[in-house]
């Protein structure tokens, strides 16, 4: 994904996760905001879960509904699949729309989807402003702190989408 | 005998009365029970014969504690559940949320539910989960969640 779809990708999702005013999933929040980006813009999405191997569910925006492509989407894959299909990275480059990920077992996780992030750097800590859904679902919840103080990080780093792997 | 026969009117009213007062009074006690207002908690739990625990109002949700309640006993008395909520800000879109337990009845983020993640309890305890706005049931929605509605 160029530069420029990635810039629209963070300014779409910080837009989509607070304006967000249905009951959900934490994961499932941050699949609809990729996939009604990707429909928007006429990308291409590949995302991956684990069943006896390696499956893929791929949107083409030229062919597939991308509203039913969403619907399956959010039904086979939950956070620990996020944590699959993302990438670390470091905090000072996080924006909107980048991910904070736990997994507290091997089948339970938790996905808090950024809407801002401010570095203070008298104490050098990050303020993060996240949106999330949850289980059972809700209406995204606002939420805010220091990244410092969330606790069971996935990685100890928040998470992009591999966008990368969309394309390939 | 003027006497006697006043005396006659008399008691015929007075017992008439008392008749009346009391067919009044058992007419009276039927009518409180059957228009007395049942809050839809205990609505809810009348027809799921569960306990509701804990009451989310800002997103319309009951959260049931049952060992016993099943996927079926919320397909099956969907009409009488979507009475329960008639003419309350629920109606539109209140949700039911099974846990087999008290303690596990909450959101997998707040602190006191995290610990119960180790072992995956509170997965396991999560039963089933109902969504009046899109009609949706689903088992087990933590652990092999299996979609029962639509």
């Amino acid at each position: 994904m160029s530069i420029l779809f990635l810039q629209r990708y963070h300014n779409y999702a910080k837009t989509y996760i607070s304006s967000y005013n249905a009951k959900i999933d934490c994961a499932d929040l941050a699949i609809a905001a990729l996939i009604d980006y990707s429909a928007k813009e006429n990308l291409p999405v590949k995302l991956k879960y684990y069943s006896k191997g390696w499956v893929w569910l791929e949107f083409d925006p030229k062919s597939d509904n991308a509203k039913e492509f969403k619907t399956k989407a959010m039904r086979m894959l939950g956070a620990l699949n996020v944590i699959d299909n993302t990438r670390p990275i470091a905090m000072g480059s996080a924006k909107s729309g980048d991910l904070i990920m736990t997994k507290w077992n091997p089948t339970l996780g938790h996905t808090r989807i950024i809407y801002s992030v401010k570095h203070m750097p008298k104490d050098n800590k990050y303020e993060v402003v996240w949106y999330q859904g949850n289980l059972p679902p809700v209406k995204p919840e606002k939420k805010t702190d220091y990244f410092s103080n969330i606790s069971n990080i996935y990685g100890g780093m928040p998470r992009r989408w591999n966008f990368e792997q969309f394309n390939n | 005998m003027a006497e006697c026969q006043g005396g006659g009117i008399l008691n015929s009213l007075i017992i008439k009365a008392i008749v009346g007062i009391y067919l009044l009074s058992v007419f009276a006690v039927g009518c409180a029970a059957t228009t007395k207002e049942v809050s839809p908690k205990e609505c809810v739990e009348n027809t799921l014969k569960a306990q509701v625990v804990r009451v989310d109002d800002k997103n319309h949700r009951f959260f049931v504690v049952s060992r016993q309640t099943k996927a079926s006993d919320i397909k099956d008395n969907l009409s009488q559940l979507e009475k329960c909520f008639l003419n309350t800000e629920f109606q539109p879109d209140w949700a039911l949320s099974v846990f087999t337990d008290a303690k596990y009845a909450g959101y997998k983020d707040e602190e006191k539910i995290i610990p119960f993640h180790k072992n995956n309890m509170w997965a396991k305890s999560y039963v089933l989960e109902y969504d009046q706005a899109s009609r949706s049931l689903i088992k087990n929605p933590a652990f092999h969640p299996q979609q029962i509605m639509p």
